[in-house]
């Protein structure tokens, strides 16, 4: 029964590949050529047919789910990303407590989003705002001609102070939340247990990337007692206070800077980017020490990264255009991903954007500076050689010869090779 | 039974020049256009014609030729899957099968002379020997290879002056003198100061005057057509003009040139697929080149297109020069 089905397949892949033949000549293709012994081999063989039409149906159907499975995940990140963006958007990016923890903003909207599935750990009610947030307001208030923090307050508006800043902060928040099971709530709540809290937090906060100094007065602050603990706890306000007020005033001061970055505006970009054609030293050197001024601009985004970042902008819209037309003539770079941020509306990935285009550009300026300096000082010895061989060879007497283009010469030549030396009756 | 057979041997000296090619595809090409056409591998030692036409394990090979046993010489033909194209192996051949005697290779022309077919198309081995140049001399056309470089311009030469020389030597075999002038094979009593044809004509007016008309007639007779291949550039063309010049001072040799095939790399991977060029792409630029020298040695102009895996001829026969007259 089987075969006769089979039988009838075959004769009807018969018929079809007959009328594709006498329609196409597959027959006469070099793919018909290539897969035939093996169609044969086929034919003979049912296993062989067997995996053979197994291969068929599941390679494509495994590349298809293998493929959508990949497309859901992207989607799934980019849905993540675009989420992080919005939410990134709302926040003021002159906030200095972001500015502090730059890279804990990913995880508080992570921790934003699980809140939503998982509500009983991470529950928080707007009207009893965290501990680290009224330290927060209680600042504020103080420094209420702060322009920065009424900048904040603008944008960010009422909803969004309660958001945690800082991932570790909201991890304390729910550390507490989970001791709350196991401790005291009356302990856990107490004013001073709280004022603790958050002068943990600001402690935190006057180190900018989040590392505590081995002496930290409030290091080893369980182990103090009340009146070592009030002090400790006097000293750290101070300090955060006097630092905060830095902060403020390093932004306020407008930057008279003494950075050659200002060069930048004078750098022949036009010049730069015909590199290939017209590339020479010169125009090459004064990149090098006004490019690396902006390189040590550290990652997590500083406030001197952003003076020299504002510094910086000027000549960069200048030369923008520029760098856009040089990226476009050289060789692909590894991708950038901050050139994909929205550059108007947000200053510190504006800089970041900025800063990292800028490394690249100078990283490859300098590769092909390299590249250049290398050839020009390894052509330089090789005229040497070359020079130095032609000598020997002319010692030896060697002399290169060369088909002659001409014809009579050729023909000389040609005679030259064919008859000896004493067959010149012909002549 | 001699009949009036067009036999076309395809020589040139060096090796490596691509004359097994070029010939197997002139084969390829006329029988494509209705001739019936026989190919024959005369590079006894180093025979790969059948390599070439892809013909695993040919039934016949350089022994059968010696066979007393061989009553019908039709029955060494072997089918190459082409039209109107049979095919002559030399395959089987042991070291040392290039210098059998002259009566063996006598008797292979004898045997090919016998053959019946429209034309007899020779693929002759490398070198200027004479079992290489007999076979030459006995062809009603004689086509001479070569490639741009100098030093195959020159074996070029130095092949068409032994063929030259050896028909003058064949042509006065009784007469040990002119041997003397025309056969170098023993160099000390070779008489080496008659190297081009104009010097010989001299010896041959001074000493010889009345063999002088034989001689020039042999001379007149003897027109080569020349095929430059491995053709890249017009200046390689030139190499080609060169030796033809070449050939007209020293030999007064009034050689042909029929053509040119450019270098491609479709050659050489038609030579490793084992599918003639000719009938993969009939309209690619060798092809078209082929076809050319083709028409040149037939006089007509040939035009092969291949449609649905199906190859067309166009022929037209060129109107001979009489319509001049």
């Amino acid at each position: 029964m089987i075969e006769q089905y089979l039988q009838v397949a075959l004769e009807f892949v018969k018929e079809i590949w007959f009328q594709l033949d006498s329609q196409f000549g597959l027959e006469g293709t070099e793919a018909f050529k290539f897969i035939h012994p093996y169609l044969l081999q086929l034919e003979d063989n049912p296993a062989y047919m067997g995996i053979a039409f197994a291969a068929l149906v599941l390679v494509p159907f495994g590349l298809y789910k293998v493929r959508s499975i990949s497309r859901e995940r992207e989607q799934k990140l980019d849905d993540l990303m675009e989420e992080m963006e919005e939410d990134e958007g709302e926040l003021d990016e002159n906030d200095p407590s972001r500015l502090r923890r730059p890279d804990d903003e990913e995880t508080a909207t992570a921790l934003d989003d699980d809140e939503e599935g998982d509500k009983p750990l991470f529950e928080m009610e707007e009207e009893d705002p965290p501990p680290y947030v009224q330290i927060l307001e209680k600042l504020d208030a103080e420094e209420n001609e702060d322009e920065l923090h009424v900048d904040t307050q603008k944008v960010m508006g009422e909803d969004k102070v309660i958001e945690p800043v800082s991932s570790e902060l909201a991890e304390l928040q729910i550390d507490k939340d989970l001791s709350e099971f196991d401790s005291d709530p009356v302990e856990s709540d107490s004013p001073h247990d709280q004022t603790i809290q958050e002068l943990q937090e600001d402690g935190q906060l006057t180190e900018l990337e989040g590392v505590l100094s081995p002496d930290d007065p409030f290091a080893n602050y369980s182990e103090l007692d009340d009146d070592e603990q009030n002090r400790a706890i006097q000293e750290l306000q101070g300090e955060m206070e006097s630092t905060i007020n830095k902060l403020t005033k390093q932004m306020e001061s407008t930057p008279e800077t003494t950075s050659t970055i200002k060069d930048l505006g004078d750098i022949r970009i036009g010049d730069v980017a015909t590199i290939d054609e017209e590339f020479t030293l010169d125009e090459e050197f004064p990149l090098e020490e006004p490019l690396e001024t902006s390189e040590p601009a550290p990652e997590p985004l500083s406030l001197e990264a952003l003076d020299l970042a504002n510094e910086i902008e000027p000549a960069i819209e200048n030369i923008e255009p520029a760098i856009k037309e040089i990226e476009t003539k050289l060789p692909p770079f590894q991708p950038v991903p901050e050139r994909d941020y929205v550059i108007e509306d947000r200053p510190d990935r504006q800089v970041d954007s900025l800063i990292n285009r800028l490394k690249y550009f100078q990283e490859n300026l300098d590769t092909r500076f390299h590249h250049d300096e290398k050839r020009e000082l390894t052509s330089a010895p090789k005229a040497v050689d070359i020079a130095e061989e032609h000598r020997f060879v002319e010692q030896q007497s060697f002399a290169t010869k060369k088909a002659p283009v001409d014809n009579k010469k050729y023909m000389e030549v040609l005679e030259s090779f064919i008859f000896l030396k004493d067959q010149n009756k012909h002549k | 039974m001699t009949s009036q057979v067009n036999i076309i041997a395809v020589g040139g000296g060096r090796g490596g020049k691509g004359k097994s090619l070029v010939c197997t595809h002139l084969a390829i090409g006329m029988a494509l256009s209705g001739q019936k056409v026989i190919l024959m591998d005369t590079d006894f030692g180093a025979s790969n014609l059948h390599a070439l036409l892809g013909i695993n394990n040919p039934a016949h090979g350089f022994q059968d030729f010696f066979k007393e046993d061989v009553s019908n010489h039709q029955s060494l033909l072997i089918d190459t899957g082409i039209s109107n194209l049979k095919f002559v192996s030399g395959a089987g051949d042991n070291p040392g099968s290039a210098n059998i005697d002259t009566e063996k290779i006598n008797k292979v022309i004898s045997f090919i002379k016998n053959l019946e077919a429209d034309t007899i198309l020779l693929d002759l081995g490398p070198g200027t020997n004479y079992n290489v140049i007999d076979f030459f001399n006995i062809s009603t056309q004689n086509v001479v290879l070569t490639t741009p470089e100098m030093t195959s311009v020159m074996k070029t030469f130095s092949f068409i002056r032994s063929a030259l020389f050896r028909r003058v030597a064949l042509a006065f075999q009784d007469n040990s003198d002119i041997q003397k002038m025309v056969d170098h094979s023993n160099p000390g009593s070779a008489d080496i100061e008659a190297y081009t044809t104009g010097l010989l004509r001299d010896r041959f007016v001074e000493n010889f005057p009345e063999q002088l008309e034989q001689f020039n007639n042999i001379v007149k007779d003897f027109t080569p057509g020349l095929v430059v291949n491995r053709v890249r550039s017009k200046k390689d063309l030139k190499t080609g003009d060169n030796l033809l010049k070449l050939v007209r001072k020293f030999l007064e040799v009034e050689a042909t040139f029929l053509g040119y095939i450019i270098e491609s790399d479709s050659i050489r991977d038609s030579v490793d697929e084992m599918i003639p060029f000719l009938i993969k792409d009939p309209q690619s630029k060798p092809s078209e080149n082929l076809q050319q020298i083709i028409g040149a040695l037939t006089n007509t102009d040939l035009q092969f297109v291949k449609r649905d895996g199906r190859i067309f001829v166009s022929k037209q026969v060129r109107l001979s020069s009489g319509w001049e007259v």
